[in-house]
């Protein structure tokens, strides 16, 4: 950076002086081959074939036993339970209690948790209950965990008993071996993530949990709606924030899946059959990768798995895929009436599934670390790892830095940039006192349009009531909307008159945003290619194209304040819902709540990029269109 | 500096003056000028630091030390016979170097005097001389040897005396040699400890044994080991192993009894359920068994021998006990006079172990008498023979391993010698270089000491545990650790200098730096 | 009368020849023991030594049990065994079948039974102290049975097994001996007179690096892969879910179970024995160091306890009355 903020004037290294020249042509190509090497990405040829790197795994080299009578009768057994009338108060009691009283009769060491969370914070209170059986290892110390988890209800709102049925059976299967290295632990929840979060938390030391084992090294949630039996599974796996599971987990699940005869598909998308054209081939690619970067960009998934990964326990989720003629299914969905089990065989193959990987997760002796944990998967068994995908961030930095380095070369009148070696001190203090004027300047806009992103990242936390309730959110989004864009004339206004004695530079102001924008995606690249993507797209993309033309008449101007309208955050949710087939001026479900209630239950970071990236930028851009 | 102060100056935004903005030639130059003086000061420093402690060891002196020893015996002549004793002493010495067969550089001689105050110590021995018939020789317990004479002449019988005198030292001198013992005898140790066990193997099928070993060993193995006490000591332990099972070989049937061939004899004391293990980390054990073999097997003899007896080289002696009458469920102690015939059998086979030889010097035409050291086991010839033969192999070990362990020090040139090692390796050498005043002053015992101590000092260095060579490393690991800190530093260092010398260099003098402004005034 | 007493002295002169003869033939037999000594060892070693811990190593710890079994069942007692076992296999709560450890899927033998000696178990199987093991300067603290106590007349039989690459291996996942030390720790051996033969079998992949760096005499190396190769493993037991035991021992004990005592099979034999095909890997074999035809030095030099035995003649009349020895020329 020090090179590209050079002064002027100095004398500089002949590779300085070369990109000086060359900057002003550099930015677009480094741009095109950015997007260019994006769209490369789903094309299978460049993509590798999935393998194990533990060795300790040893996927599938045992026999595998589950589905005895005895397994059997204990997933009979929760329905014996819940049939049993109590007095319980409400669902989730009596649901709680079955499964707390069906875990001690298997022999687990059980407990059930209470608690009450609100899913944006201040909001509202809901109540949850968790339970969850501890399976001690017989000739081992708890020092480590497997953990299988369900909730009560799938992400598409169906009944998950048969999860909580096959837990049961599992644990009877479990109870009966000798050759468990760690425990393992059978959670049951009804608050969804919010229930595993408040598990985690408390498990990891925020108290409330008189039932431990050690720490958990890996965990399998499973959902299977009511069906009579699946074409196959869903693997889900991203994580909030960008997290995700080692490639190991993945791959062995995948794998063991398949020798069980019912193969887990990422996302439930089967690939593309050997025999279609390229364009069928790259079409499925390309869907799959969509999935997987808006999941990670926007941080929602299907399933209760994304907690673990904050806690750096590997997890993933698998579904159950229901055939649209399933006749169980579909009487379920007409009655409601909670459903029988899957055929036998069904629920053999997917408790051999994860019989198969309990096994090789208990010949595991570290946490996963060999394989890899930043990765997209463009097909079944096949990866993009982190060095094959980051060079298009690269790119789109640096066709950021060298737009960002001419327009500092650009700063100013034509004479600081002569060469002519006889004005050299007075051009070197020529330029120290242009910075001296504009610079303060330039820091105080920058300055002053955050400030306003503070604000509205602050205010629904601090004044929760007043913010989400179903209208005044929409009025909020709006107010803030205005007071953006009343602050961008007021500014462009207050330095159109100065502009005179130059106070202040535009080229100054975009070469800075672009720096910071620059680092911003980069640094997130590495954390959250996906969300890094996006953010460029909304916001580097508009920087890099605002106000490329050497003169800028009104129509210019405003040609391209509108574009940044229409790249500007409140439009884009707008454009978004239009898309999805919602109300458009509805504020009060997600994204923007969703953003606000991962923000502050898990930490996940779109809401404050929104808030103190991509809408101050947003207005910065604008601010740079109607400067003089 | 000043110069320095101008450019905040004019960036903070205060009136500076322009024409001051560059000069810094000269603190170019005391830049470069300091980081040669740190490093002229600092390399040697660091090459102090870092150099590994070695002691320095007696190298030249250690590999060019002799191995030649000499090793005289005194032979006091007690008769009322004339005798020459410088004849006698001669024509022996004579004799002794014609019979040496080996290139072992050690030499036995033998000193010949007229009978004084003979001490009482080892390689003096006194030869009472009588006439008689027959030529005959009786070697006592103690270190006298009672010789008869034949001849009548005087010449001759100072021949024949020293013939006697010279078999004795050239039979000596050559079994330092001889293979035979050598693979049975265990090698010289300070500590041996031996291990009496009875080993009852079926005491269910037959009878409980016990024995009375106390007393047995207080009247038979103590005056040995008391004996020997001079040259190494003895701990002796007992033990009995009630139900020993079954041997690794299963006897073979004979009409009455059972019989052992010899080739079965070397798998007989392996059985893994037999714990004849030592406790003790370093002394040798030396293990004796008494094996009552079950009453089905009884009476278990081996074929060929007449003792039912045999020793294991480096490893111990088995005995079979076999006791007649015995009945099913009987209680039986085995009694002192019956451990005796059997401890005979082992303190023959401790001899043997130890390294006595148990052979008389064979003179042509003379009938050679040895008597048995019954009380003690040992007689006062056997253990002169064996301090001397000890004596010499400690003094040859002491040598071999000290340039064993210069040579392993001058090829590690990173390894750090410390000075426990150096001051075992003077104490060696200083026993080593008092060995041959030791003996020429006739005192073999002081001499057997300083060789065990010597060889004690030298294997105490080289088996030292910090002479191992992974724990240390070699130059090239220095290099690639400062490697990675000082490149980086260096490299604009020396630019720097190469600017600097070549602004000074001639061709720039004649036109000096000046600022382009002052130029134009 | 005369056939009679013709026929008593007949019987006599027989008899008496008979004795005569038998007698001779003994003594033959007695000095036969002093002299036969081709070998001149008198007692033999065995260092087993097991390099990889954790429960997918399983096969290395049921390599080097086997080859335990086989040096016992020949005869060398604990006291001369030195093994060293880098993880527990037979107590991991990963193992199904507790406190037993198989070397072939049927489970016929448990090699990890009773009367197995450990002697450097767990963590203390490192590279140092193997070193120190081999070259005499442990701790003197170091109990009897963590000894190599040889000395010139001993003959040595080393076996490793663990994982390995060109002239390393891999020790306990985090060290690593390579090829130089182990030739220096065998060139110290033989300063010291530590040995009188070496025998090093190597069963990893790319073993045959390790042994070619030796420069000391009288060692004789086998190795179970050239460079390059990966050594395989054999059975696989659906039962534990491991890998049991590895091709090379494999068929090296499967060879040893035509050996007993008393066997009269040599090294040449054990060698033209390993069948390249099956055991997918080239076994490599370095003479050059060893001075006796491979056709005559016998299994039982290096695995079975074959030690000196005298008979012994007559006792010590010890605590009797004094007694003379007589000899006459």
């Amino acid at each position: 950076m020090a090179l590209v903020l050079s002064g002027q004037g100095e004398k500089a290294s002949p590779i300085l002086k070369l990109g000086r020249k060359y900057s002003a042509y550099l930015a677009y190509p480094l741009l095109l081959a950015s997007i260019v090497w994006l769209l490369l990405l789903p094309f299978q040829t460049f993509t590798r074939n999935g393998y194990f790197s533990e060795n300790a795994m040893m996927p599938n080299q045992v026999y595998t036993v589950f589905g005895t009578e005895e397994h059997m009768s204990a997933m009979n057994h929760i329905d014996a339970e819940l049939a049993l009338q109590s007095t319980a108060k409400d669902e989730g009691e009596r649901q709680a209690g079955a499964v707390y009283r069906a875990f001690n009769s298997l022999g687990l060491d059980s407990e059930i948790q209470r608690f009450a969370y609100s899913e944006v914070p201040g909001v509202g209170s809901t109540s949850g209950i968790n339970v969850h059986g501890v399976l001690r290892a017989g000739r081992s110390d708890s020092v480590e965990a497997l953990l299988i988890a369900a909730s009560w209800t799938t992400s598409s709102n169906r009944t998950n008993i048969n999860a909580v049925r096959l837990m049961a059976g599992l644990a009877k299967y479990a109870s009966e071996q000798v050759y468990w290295a760690k425990d393992i632990i059978f959670l049951v929840t009804d608050g969804g993530e919010h229930g595993i979060e408040t598990w985690l938390k408390s498990y990891h030391g925020g108290g409330g949990l008189y039932v431990r084992s050690g720490i958990i090294q890996a965990a399998v949630c499973l959902e299977l709606p009511p069906a009579q039996s699946y074409a196959g599974m869903g693997l889900f796996f991203e994580g909030k924030s960008g997290q995700l599971p080692n490639l190991d987990l993945v791959n062995i699940v995948q794998y063991i899946s398949r020798v069980e005869r019912i193969p887990a598909y990422l996302h439930g998308m089967v690939d593309a059959s050997r025999s279609s054209t390229w364009l069928e081939k790259y079409k499925r690619s390309a869907q799959l990768l969509l999935r997987q970067v808006s999941s990670l960009a926007i941080g929602k998934s299907v399933g209760v798995h994304a907690p673990f990964l904050r806690y750096r326990i590997d997890a993933l989720t698998l579904s159950g895929i229901v055939r649209p003629t399933d006749s169980v299914s579909l009487e379920y969905l007409s009655t409601g009436v909670a459903p029988v089990m899957p055929a036998p065989f069904t629920v053999r193959a997917i408790g051999r599934t994860v019989e198969s990987t309990l096994r090789s997760l208990n010949n595991l002796l570290e946490h996963f670390h060999q394989s890899f944990f930043f990765y997209i998967l463009p097909a079944n068994e096949r990866y993009i790892s982190i060095g094959d995908y980051i060079p298009a961030a690269g790119l789109m930095v640096a066709s950021l830095l060298f737009q960002a380095m001419h327009l500092w070369w650009m700063q100013g009148s034509d004479d600081m940039r002569s060469d002519n070696p006889a004005t050299r001190i007075e051009r070197i203090n020529a330029y120290y006192a242009f910075l001296r004027r504009t610079l303060p300047n330039t820091i105080g806009i920058i300055a002053r349009v955050h400030l306003l992103g503070v604000i509205l990242l602050v205010t629904p936390i601090a004044v929760p009531y007043a913010v989400l309730t179903n209208t005044t959110s929409t009025a909020y989004v709006f107010t803030m909307a205005l007071a953006s864009v009343s602050m961008v004339l007021h500014i462009s206004d207050t330095y159109w008159i100065e502009s005179v004695q130059r106070m202040v530079d535009w080229k100054q102001l975009k070469a800075v945003v672009e720096l910071y924008v620059a680092v911003v995606v980069g640094c997130l690249s590495v954390m959250n290619f996906s969300l890094a993507v996006v953010l460029f797209g909304v916001t580097g993309l508009p920087l890099v194209l605002t106000r490329v033309w050497t003169s800028a008449t009104k129509m210019r101007r405003i040609a391209n304040v509108c574009m940044l309208l229409l790249a500007s955050p409140v439009c884009t949710l707008v454009l978004s819902r239009a898309a999805l087939g919602l109300s458009p001026l509805d504020f009060t479900s997600s994204p923007f709540r969703m953003f606000l209630g991962d923000f502050y239950h898990f930490g996940s970071l779109a809401y404050p990029l929104v808030c103190l990236v991509y809408w101050p930028v947003n207005l910065l851009c604008m601010i740079v269109a109607l400067m003089p | 500096m000043a110069a320095l102060r101008d450019r905040i100056r004019t960036l903070l935004g205060r009136r500076s003056d322009p024409k001051t903005i560059i000069s810094v030639q000269n603190d170019r130059r005391l830049v470069v000028t300091s980081i040669l003086f740190l490093l002229l000061l600092g390399l040697p420093l660091w090459w102090t630091t870092t150099r590994v402690y070695r002691a320095e060891l007696p190298a030249t002196e250690i590999s060019q030390f002799a191995l030649d020893q000499v090793v005289p015996f005194t032979f006091y002549i007690d008769t009322p016979m004339t005798v020459t004793v410088e004849n006698i002493e001669r024509m022996a010495q004579k004799l002794i170097d014609k019979q040496r067969t080996h290139d072992l550089r050690v030499r036995y001689t033998a000193q010949v005097r007229h009978k004084t105050e003979v001490p009482d110590a080892p390689g003096h021995y006194t030869l009472r001389l009588r006439e008689a018939a027959v030529g005959a020789v009786d070697f006592g317990v103690d270190r006298v040897a009672h010789v008869s004479v034949s001849e009548a002449d005087s010449k001759k019988r100072d021949a024949a005396v020293a013939k006697l005198v010279a078999d004795i030292v050239a039979k000596e001198e050559r079994e330092l040699r001889e293979k035979k013992g050598a693979r049975r005898a265990l090698k010289y140790a300070p500590e041996y400890s031996v291990t009496f066990t009875l080993l009852n193997e079926d005491p269910v099928g037959g009878a409980a044994v016990s024995w009375d070993i106390e007393q047995a060993a207080d009247i038979f193995v103590r005056p040995f080991a008391d004996t020997l006490r001079p040259l190494a000591k003895l701990a002796v332990s007992t033990q009995i192993l009630h139900h020993a099972g079954p041997p690794p070989v299963t006897p073979l049937a004979h009409d009455n009894g059972t019989y052992l061939t010899p080739d079965m004899l070397p798998h007989f004391a392996n059985s893994p359920w037999w714990n004849l293990a030592s406790t003790d980390p370093i002394a040798p054990t030396i293990s004796f068994i008494l094996y009552v073999p079950a009453l089905r097997s009884q009476p278990l003899r081996i074929e060929g021998s007449s003792t039912n007896a045999f020793v294991v080289s480096q490893w111990g002696g088995i005995a079979i006990a076999n006791l007649p009458g015995t009945e099913v469920g009987a209680s039986v102690v085995i009694s002192r006079d019956e451990l005796q015939k059997y401890f005979g059998i082992f303190i023959a086979q401790l001899r043997e172990l130890v390294g006595i030889r148990n052979d008389t010097p064979l003179i042509p035409g003379t009938r050679v008498s040895l008597q048995r050291a019954t009380a003690t086991g040992i007689s006062s010839w056997e253990l002169d023979a064996l301090m001397r033969q000890w004596m010499v192999a400690n003094h040859q070990t002491a040598i071999t391993t000290l340039q064993s362990l210069v040579r392993l020090v001058e090829s590690m040139e990173n390894m750090v010698v410390m000075d426990e090692i150096k001051v075992q390796v003077d104490q060696s050498l200083s026993a080593l270089r008092s060995i041959p005043q030791a003996l020429s002053s006739g005192n073999q015992l002081l001499a057997f000491e300083l060789a065990a101590n010597a060889s004690y000092f030298a294997e105490g260095a080289f088996f030292d545990p910090s002479m191992v060579s992974l724990l240390y490393f070699p130059d090239q690991h220095k290099y690639a650790i400062y490697l990675p800190f000082f490149l980086p530093v260096t490299i604009p260092l020396l630019a720097a200098i190469k600017k600097a010398i070549r602004r000074d260099s001639p061709q720039n003098d004649s036109k000096p730096d000046v600022p382009d402004d002052k130029k134009n005034e | 009368m005369k056939l009679s007493s013709l026929f008593s002295c007949t019987v006599l002169v027989l008899s008496l020849l008979a004795v005569a003869f038998g007698a001779s033939s003994n003594e033959e037999k007695v000095t036969q023991f002093f002299d036969s000594s081709e070998t001149q060892h008198t007692n033999n070693w065995a260092v087993l030594v097991c390099t990889s811990r954790f429960w997918f190593n399983y096969r290395h710890m049921a390599n080097t049990l086997s080859m335990y079994r086989t040096v016992k069942r020949l005869g060398i007692p604990d006291s001369h065994i030195i093994l060293m076992l880098a993880d527990d296999m037979a107590c991991n709560p990963r193992n199904s079948y507790p406190a037993a450890v198989y070397d072939h899927p049927r489970k016929t033998t448990d090699l990890y039974g009773d009367n197995v000696e450990v002697d450097y178990r767990g963590y203390e199987v490192t590279v140092e102290n193997f070193i120190r093991l081999l070259t005499g300067r442990v701790a003197p603290d170091t109990p009897r049975n963590k000894r190599l106590l040889t000395d010139d007349k001993s003959n040595v039989f080393i076996y490793m097994t663990g994982h390995g690459g060109e002239d390393f291996l891999k020790f306990q996942d985090s060290e690593e001996i390579n090829s130089y030390d182990i030739a220096d720790a065998f060139k110290q051996m033989w300063e010291k007179q530590r040995y009188r033969e070496i025998l090093f079998v190597i069963d990893t992949c790319q073993a045959n690096t390790m042994y070619s760096k030796f420069d000391s005499p009288n060692i004789l190396s086998i190795g179970s892969s050239k460079k390059g190769q990966n050594s395989l493993s054999h059975y696989h037991d659906f039962d534990l879910g491991v890998s049991v035991i590895d091709r090379f021992t494999y068929y090296n004990l499967e060879f040893f179970e035509s050996v007993d005592l008393s066997s009269k099979k040599t090294l040449a034999d054990l060698i033209a024995a390993y069948n390249r095909s099956l055991i997918q890997s080239d076994p490599g074999v370095r003479t050059d160091l060893f001075a006796r035809d491979l056709k005559k030095t016998y299994l039982t030099d290096f695995f079975g306890a074959v030690q000196n035995v005298e008979l012994t003649a007559e006792a010590f009349p010890i605590g009797g009355n004094k007694v003379k020895k007589s000899s006459v020329k």
